[in-house]
Order: C-alpha cells, then structure tokens, then sequence
C-alpha cells in the first residue's frame, strides 16, 4: 500500500495523458477483480465499472468537470494515477503488487459519481428549476406541532430521552392519518400496476453501498447493528428503495418484463443531523414511514428519461388531491448525489411556518446502481448468447408521511 | 478561594481520568472495530450514586423491596416458588441478608443524619445566644462550639464510613432485584403444580393426547370444527407445496379469478416469498405482490375491526418509535447488553463520550407502548388506559414481524398475585394450606375465563370487550374475547394456550398463547398472546398512579395483547383457503406426462368475500 501511494507528488498532467487504455488492459482489470472478493459472504460481485470509459485520457476532462460540477468525492485524476502505476507494475510482474493497485483502482472507480444529464442546471440548490406549480400559496397557519398538542395528536416532549433524538408518537387522529396516507397511496399506486413488496428493513451494508449511500465514513447517515459481535456487517435501511434494489441483485429479465414497477412501505431510520428549529417537529426525523416506488426500464436513456417523467406525474396526481401547494424542481447537480443522473424534488408549501419543505424526489439512476448489483435484461433471459445489457433504475417518494402530515394538516386547516 | 480552586483542579483531573478510563474502554480491535464501553456495564438503569457513568441517569427505579424480602421464612415464601417454578437458580438467603444489612445501614445514615443536623441546629442556636452572625467567628471558638463541630465532624466521617460499605450493597442488591422477575400469578402456579404432578385437569383444560409429555394446556378452543376439512386438505400441501410456493399473482373472490395489475409481465421465475439469507439479517424476508397485498389487507381488515369497537376515551391508536436507550429496553425486561438477542445499533462518535447505543424493537412492541407513559404520573380516573398500534416488532429470534399490539394501564392490583403474601410472612413460611388455596383460586379464575369465553361464543356482545369499569382480570379475559371477535369469520381453527412458568419471560406474570392452524405443518403456530405485566415495568420506569391520598407510590399495572402477528397469519390464511382450480383453467403445463390431473400446481387461492373491500383488487 505505501508503494501507491508514493507517487503522490508526481505531475500527472506530464504522463497520464500519453497512454490510450487498452482492451488488454481492461480484460486485466476485470480478471483480477472477479478474483477479488470485495464484499464478503454475499453473492455480489465488484461492481462492472466501464473501464474503457474512466480510463481513457480522452474522458478525463469531462469526468473531472462532471465531478467538479457535482461537488463530488470522486478523484479520477487519482484513478489514472494508479492506471500509470499499474502499468508499470505490469512490467515487474509484481502479482501481489498488480493486485493491490487494482483494488485500489477499484474503490476509487466506485467512488465516482454518475453523469448528469444535460437538463439538469448546474451548481448548488439556488440554481434548482421550478418546472412545474400547482396550486395555491396559502396564508400562515398554526404549525403541525402547535395544531397537535391542542388535540393531543402529537407527544415528543422527553421522548428522545428514551429514544432517539427527535423521536416522537403520533395519536389518534394524527396516527390514523398516517394509515390512511398509506392506505390511499397504495391504491393509487396498484392502480398503475406497482407490485407491493414488504422489505426487510435490516441488510447487508453492500447492498446500501451498492445503492450510492456510504455506510462508512463521517457524514454517512446509516445506522449500524452490532449484531452477534460483526459491528458494521448489517445495516438499518434509510429507505426502501435499498431493500429493493436489493431484491432484484444479480436478476435477468427478459425485455417484455420491462418497466418492473415495485413500491413498498417502510420504516426508514436514518441517523440525519438535526435541522433548523423552523422546520418544526415532524421534519428532519431520525425514523418514518414512506411509501416508495422503484422502477426498472430498459437500459436506454429516451425510454428511462420518459419514466422518469412519468414517475413524476404518478407523484403530482397524488398529490393533486391533497389539498396542498407545491412546486416541482428540476435539481442542480450538486444537489444530485452519487447515484442520480437526473432528480427532480418536489417541495411543498408549509403554511405554518411560510416555507417549502422537500415532500418527495424522484431519481433516475441510470445503470449506476444495476451495474453494482448486476440487474441486467435481455430478450430472452434463457438464452444465454443473448445479448445482455444493464437496466436503468428509478426511485420516487410517492409518501414520506411525517412531511406529508405537516403539510396536509397546515394546508387544509381552517380556524372556524 | 484556595480551596475552590482546588476543588476546580481535582474535579476537572477526575473528569480527565474518568474520559481516560472510558476511552480506554472503547479501543479498536484488530478489525478497526471499536469495542462498546456501554457493555460493561451491569445496568443502565440503576446508576451508583456519584459515579460518572456511560449512561445518563434517566429514570429511578422503585421496586418494592419489602414486598420481596420482608418475610422470616424466605424459602418458603412465594418469591422462592416463583424462582422455582420458573427455574431458575438464586441465593435467595444471601441477597435476602444483603438486603437486610442494606437497609440496616440507610437506617443508621438516616440517624446519623438527623443526629448531624440536630447538632447544626444546637451550633446555631448557639451563635443566635452568643449574638448572632455578625459574633459568628467569635462564638465558634468558644470550647462549646468546638465540641459541637467535633461531634459533627465525627458523624461525618461515620457516614462515609458507612457510605463505603453501603453503596457497593445497593449497587448488589439494586442490580439482583432488577433483575428479579416479575411476580408469579396464581393460575401460573397451579398450571406449574399441574405440570409437576402430570395430573390430567380435564376440567380446565383440553388435551388430545393426555399422556403426551409435551401437551400443551390448551384453556379453550374455537372454530375447531374447521380442523377435519383442513386436515382432509392437506394432501395438497405435500412436499414443496406449501404458504412459499403457492401463491400467483392472481386471487379468486367468489369463484371468480381477479389478476393483479401487473400480471401481463411475463415474471415467470419471480418467487412471491423470497428468503433472504444472507442480504438481509437472519429471519428476515422479502415477500412480494399477492402476499404483500394478502398481508396489508389483513393489517386493514384487523384495525377495521378494532375502530368498529365502542371507542372509549382512554382507548388511543397511536405509532411510537423503534429504537430505545438501554434504560427503556432494560425496563422492559431485556438485557440490553445481549448483543445476540438484540439489534443493538451502535453510532461511534468522535469520542467515548459520544458513542450512542440503541436498541431496535420496533414500533410495535412492548417498548414502543411503554414509550408513551415512561416517568409519568397518570391521574386515577384516566384508567383504565389503552393504546394500540400497528407496525413492525425485530428480534434476532424472530426477524422482522408485522404486528398489531395493545396495552392497557390501570390501577388496580389482580386479585390473584398478593392475596396471600401477608400470611406467607410468617415464621413458617407458605404452609401447605395456603397453598392449596393459592392454587385453587388460579384454578378458579381459569374456569371463569372458559366459562366467560364460552358464553361469548355463543352470544357475542362487542359492549363487553371495552375496558371501563373493568378490574385487570377482567381486562384479560375482554382481550380474549377480543381474539374470539376478530378471528371467528375466518373459520381458522384457534386455540388458547396458557404458559408454564417456566416458559415465561421475566416481565411476565401470567400469560396466555393464542396459536391457529397451519394446514402444512400439521400443527398449531402462536398468532398472538395476552400477558399479565402487572407493575413490573411500571415500578422499573416510574409510571405512576397519581393519588393524592395515598402516601405510598402507587404503580400503573398492565397488560399486553399482541392481537396479530400478521405474518404468520397470512401464511395461515392462504393455506386454509386454497382451491383446487377449475379443470377448464388446465393447461397443458398442469397436466403430466402420464396425463393424469396434477393438482399441486392448480390450487388457487380463494380470498374470504368479507376481506375483499380491504384488499388492492
């Protein structure tokens, strides 16, 4: 390990952009990587990073300003570094050496975010595309909490003693809401063909690494079990579009299968810092109920781009009806994340504290994540001299309830 | 001053010292793993006074220790037949000795105490003859004055004294009653003689095969007339078939088959229960389209039924969290440093300090209810007070559960749990007499329960299920009828099944298994229970009775009904309600080489016409 990195101070700009990868070399990578066990006891191979792509010089303008523009972790000069080292190692037949530069190149391939698409505006939130409005702005009301404790709907004082931080128990009306959101959105979604999955909320971390979401490291917001003395091996699902993309690891379908649209509910815990205090008590929470779709197309970006828009109707309808204003927002790249090729987030209008408020996102991931969970298609899944491609995924939140909840009852709630 | 500023000094190097020796505790190990400084601990609910300590002093527990100890034949009192019955293995002479010292010990601090404060009054009054504070310097040098501090002095250092003695005993004591359990009820104690003696109570219970060491003590039973016709249908469930592999997408409502939204997609391989081993934690699964939907329309069609009940006001759906702090799961009755039955969710900090330790349980149980009354004072014309909710429930044992769970706070005491204790404080202990009378009220109140059951069966009246007015006996009795009302549309053979002592947990008191029929396993599965909590997790989390009249601390008591674990349920469901397919449906596929009819890949799942509103058609 201190051999790689013993060349940190070499100029790359002098060498790297000499060498045009080569087919060879990318067979290389890959032989070695299927031999690496990256992820131990779960049948998941390293993810199938087109090298041809990230290794060639000619990419690297564009990879490092798609890296740049998304404000990203992922170093691609660093990458083509250890591509020259690897080169030279290759000369000194150095197995164990070869070996440990791959793994190296490996993890920081992993680590590099998705392209964006050309729609999508560049920079930081601010810089967001409000694409679409609906409804109207209404004028300050109670609060969710204020409306609450007067009915004894809500009850969060000294709970986090006992819980986690921000936790908090709904009641009678405010709980019963909550049913019947989720009641409500899983008709609407079986209505468009959604086959409900009940998820484990407890996986494997390579899952949730395999999604795009770090389990290690400072800002990562998962929980982890330490469970039967493996700290760190099993993970608490922040959201089910994890326990889902989970499901369908390593699965063929045929093309006719395509779109697959799955939807679950679950407990989404995650270990989020805590928000300002204006965004009031049922906002930024450690733990919730959320419905969300998860959507497989074909591996082409006109018919996923398509879907995307179509996910996006699927939430405007159901929100139509709820009585509340919201807007649709096309979202910059920083605002992207790892695996999101193009995210449009809708917010909708607080009244009780004069805010918009993120109630729900919808992602088209492209083949980030079925390239780490090898989800593939092809026209007959029997046929193994088919040709298989890798499908684009989708998620969408068709109800993350406490922001739900919040907006509902400030919007619709009239002082008679 | 001098001496303030050494007192800054000496406490900040104590609190360095004391960071130094926890961070000590939470090294990595060869993995990079940092071990969790929270499991060395012996109890994150009883904090030694004056010690830092890795959990934060939250709640106080206040167990009522005389009741436990206050007796002069302490093998024979009924706490040693509890520990018996549930076999379990304690010196109850020594702790009841340690006991004793303890208090011996708090009774000589409180005398001394009030021999030091008398001695502060004596110096005062004194300074007040002598010419009051502003001659104070003046009159402590007086030989009377001097006298005075000294005696008060030596008190002093006889409390730290006793202090040093007295504080490693609380902590024992303390620590060895937490973990005492909870008090045996008397029907527990006589199913426990029952099991002793092998004695055949045909009266109470009923057997199938008497002789059988493993019987259960079936209390009641219903809707078992169903049992010939799904045991006569089981020969559709040999081999690979069974709740995993029948399921299509597709249902039939009154012989009519209704396919799912999605099912032209040609998902021909796709597995509507998939386990997964590995991905996901032990016992944990996926379970996907009509099984799903199976499983949300029960959790509807459930809570329909619950809302259709006389709502009374303390009668309260709420959703609680699913991760608690050590000091609530503790209370509960678990070992929250058992890493191998918990789902302990560490969070590792920038420093010792920082490490946070929870425990996912799950929103749906026993925690998740408790969390609503944890430390709090609950005025008497409140109870009885019950709270429900439905959501899921995680244990190491059991993986993920979907489940609908009840609690109910009141503050009345059963009858069947103390009655006798005073007399059992005597030299000789619980005699036989007493006994006996013990175990013939447990007896009793089992009759009732299966008189009052069987009268329910036959006329039932939904008004007798609320809980108003109701003494806790009672209360238990309206949660199984709760289970005759829910399940009797079903048609599903049911059973009531009461727990031996010793298969009880810790918290519990008495508890009664509600298990149905699973046609594949031939055999009955546990769907739900009602269990006797009493004051065990109410004295451990201070929730209180509040009357003002009383002068002692009164707590809540309680019981929990688990009323569905709906992912037993549904697999119950499906296999009591599978058809054989029209032959007309047959297609080639279905039909064997040798052309004989092969029902096993027919069947068809016939969803009852009173679930049909409730499920995603």
């Amino acid at each position: 390990m201190f051999k790689i990195f013993s060349f940190g101070t070499r100029n790359f700009s002098k060498c790297a952009l000499r060498y045009q990868i080569s087919k060879e070399r990318v067979e290389l990578i890959e032989k070695y990587l299927k031999k690496i066990r990256i992820f131990d006891e779960i049948d998941l191979f390293p993810a199938d990073i087109d090298w041809g792509y990230v290794l060639n010089p000619t990419n690297l303008t564009s990879i490092d300003e798609n890296i740049r523009t998304r404000k990203s972790n992922g170093d691609i000069i660093g990458l083509h570094r250890l591509n020259d080292d690897l080169k030279e190692a290759l000369k000194t037949g150095d197995q164990h050496y070869i070996e440990t530069i791959i793994e190296a190149m490996y993890h920081k391939a992993v680590q590099l975010p998705n392209i964006s698409d050309p729609s999508s505006p560049i920079g930081a939130e601010e810089n967001a595309e409000c694409v679409m409005n609906v409804g109207e702005k209404k004028g300050r009301s109670p609060t969710v909490d204020q409306i609450a404790k007067m009915y004894g709907w809500l009850r969060e004082d000294h709970i986090s003693l006992y819980s986690t931080q921000r936790s908090y128990i709904l009641k009678k009306e405010l709980a019963e809401l909550e049913n019947a959101l989720v009641r409500y959105t899983l008709n609407y979604l079986n209505d468009k063909g959604f086959i409900l999955v009940s998820v484990p909320d407890i996986l494997h971390h390579s899952i949730i690494e395999s999604c795009g979401f770090a389990t290690k490291g400072d800002r990562n917001q998962v929980y982890k079990l330490d469970f039967m003395n493996e700290y760190g091996k099993y993970c608490l699902s922040g959201t089910s579009e994890m326990s889902l993309a989970g499901l369908l690891k390593n699965r063929i379908l045929n093309h006719d299968e395509l779109p697959l649209k799955l939807c679950a509910v679950s407990r989404c815990l995650r270990a989020e810092v805590s928000g300002s205090e204006r965004e009031g008590k049922l906002y930024r929470l450690h733990e919730f109920t959320k419905v969300e779709m998860f959507v497989l197309t074909l591996g082409d970006s006109k018919i996923s781009s398509l879907m995307l828009e179509n996910i996006k109707e699927y939430q405007t309808e159901l929100f139509s009806d709820l009585g509340i204003h919201f807007r649709v927002l096309n979202m910059p790249t920083q605002e992207l994340g790892s695996p999101a090729y193009k995210k449009y987030d809708i917010e909708a209008w607080m009244p009780g504290n004069q805010f918009y408020g993120e109630i729900s996102s919808t992602s088209n991931c492209h083949s980030y994540q079925s390239r780490r969970l090898h989800i593939k298609s092809s026209r007959d899944k029997t046929d193994l001299s088919e040709k298989q491609s890798y499908v684009h995924t989708l998620n969408g939140t068709a109800c993350a309830v406490p922001r739900m909840l919040t907006a509902i009852v400030e919007s619709n709630w009239d002082m008679v | 001053m001098q001496r303030f500023k050494f007192k800054t000094i000496f406490s900040q190097l104590n609190r360095k010292f004391s960071l130094c020796s926890t961070l000590k505790n939470s090294k990595s190990d060869e993995n990079g793993y940092r071990s969790v400084p929270h499991y060395t601990q012996k109890s994150s609910l009883y904090i030694k006074p004056a010690e830092e300590s890795i959990f934060p002093k939250i709640i106080s527990p206040e167990l009522n220790m005389d009741r436990l100890f206050d007796t002069r034949n302490i093998l024979r009192s009924m706490l040693n037949l509890n520990l018996t019955a549930r076999h379990i293995h304690l010196n109850l002479e020594h702790l009841q000795k340690d006991y004793f010292k303890m208090r011996s010990l708090e009774d000589r601090i409180e005398q001394l105490k009030k021999q030091k404060d008398q001695i502060s009054e004596q110096i005062n009054n004194l300074v007040k003859s002598k010419g009051g504070i502003g001659s104070k310097k003046k009159t402590m040098q007086t030989d009377d004055a001097k006298k005075l501090l000294r005696l008060a002095n030596e008190i002093k250092i006889k409390i730290n004294h006793i202090l040093d003695e007295l504080i490693p005993l609380q902590e024992i004591v303390n620590i060895a009653c937490l973990r005492l359990p909870n008090t045996l009820h008397y029907s527990a104690l006589y199913l426990h003689k029952y099991h002793l003696n092998r004695y055949v109570d045909s009266e109470i219970f009923i057997n199938y095969e008497s002789m059988d060491e493993q019987a259960r003590s079936v209390l009641f039973e219903f809707n078992s007339q169903a049992m010939e016709k799904l045991k006569h249908g089981t020969y559709l469930l040999d081999g690979a078939n069974n709740w995993q592999t029948i399921l299509k997408d597709s249902v039939t409502v009154q012989g009519k088959k209704i396919s799912a939204k999605y099912s032209n997609k040609n998902l021909d391989n796709w597995s509507f229960i998939e386990q997964t081993a590995i991905d996901s934690v032990l016992n944990n699964r996926y379970l996907c389209g009509t099984y799903a939907k199976l499983e949300q329309c029960l959790s509807d069609y459930f809570l329909d039924k619950i809302q259709h009940l006389n709502k009374e006001e303390n009668f309260e759906y709420i959703k609680s969290s699913s991760m608690f702090k050590s000091a609530l799961i503790e209370g509960c009755g678990k070992s929250f440093n058992d890493y191998r039955n918990n789902f302990n969710v560490v969070r590792f900090g920038h420093s010792a300090s920082s490490i946070e330790l929870l425990h996912l349980a799950g929103s749906s149980s026993i925690s998740a209810l408790v969390l609503n009354f944890v430390r709090t004072s609950i005025k008497k014309k409140y109870f009885p007070w019950t709270v429900f909710t439905n959501g899921r429930t995680y244990s190491p044992k059991k993986g993920q559960l979907n489940t609908i769970d009840f609690l109910t706070l009141t503050s009345d005491n059963s009858s069947l749990l103390y009655k006798y204790d005073n007399v059992s404080k005597s030299a000789e202990g619980l005699t036989d007499q007493f006994l006996k009378l013990t175990l013939d009220s447990g007896k009793k109140y089992l009759l009732d329960i299966k008189n009052e059951l069987d009268r329910f069966l036959i006329k039932s009246n939904c008004d007798t299920l609320t809980h108003n007015g109701k003494s806790i006996d009672q209360i238990i009795v309206s949660y199984l009828k709760l289970f005759i009302y829910a399940y009797k549309e079903f048609g599903i053979p049911i059973r009531f099944v009461c727990i031996n002592a010793y298969d009880l947990n810790t918290r519990d008191s008495f508890k009664i298994k509600v298990e149905a029929y699973l046609p594949s396993e031939q055999n009955y599965v546990a769907i739900g229970e009602v269990c006797l909590l009493n004051d065990y997790i109410s004295s451990r989390l201070q929730i209180r009775v509040d009357e003002e009249s009383s002068p002692t601390i009164k707590h809540a008591n309680m019981v929990y009904c688990r009323l569905v674990d709906l992912s037993v349920f549904t697999q119950i469901l499906v296999e009591s309600n599978l058809k054989v397919g029209s032959h007309e449906s047959l297609n080639d596929e279905l039909i064997s080489e040798s052309g004989s009819f092969n029902t096993e890949k027919n069947l068809v799942f016939e969803l009852p016409s009173f679930l049909t509103k409730y499920y995603l058609v």
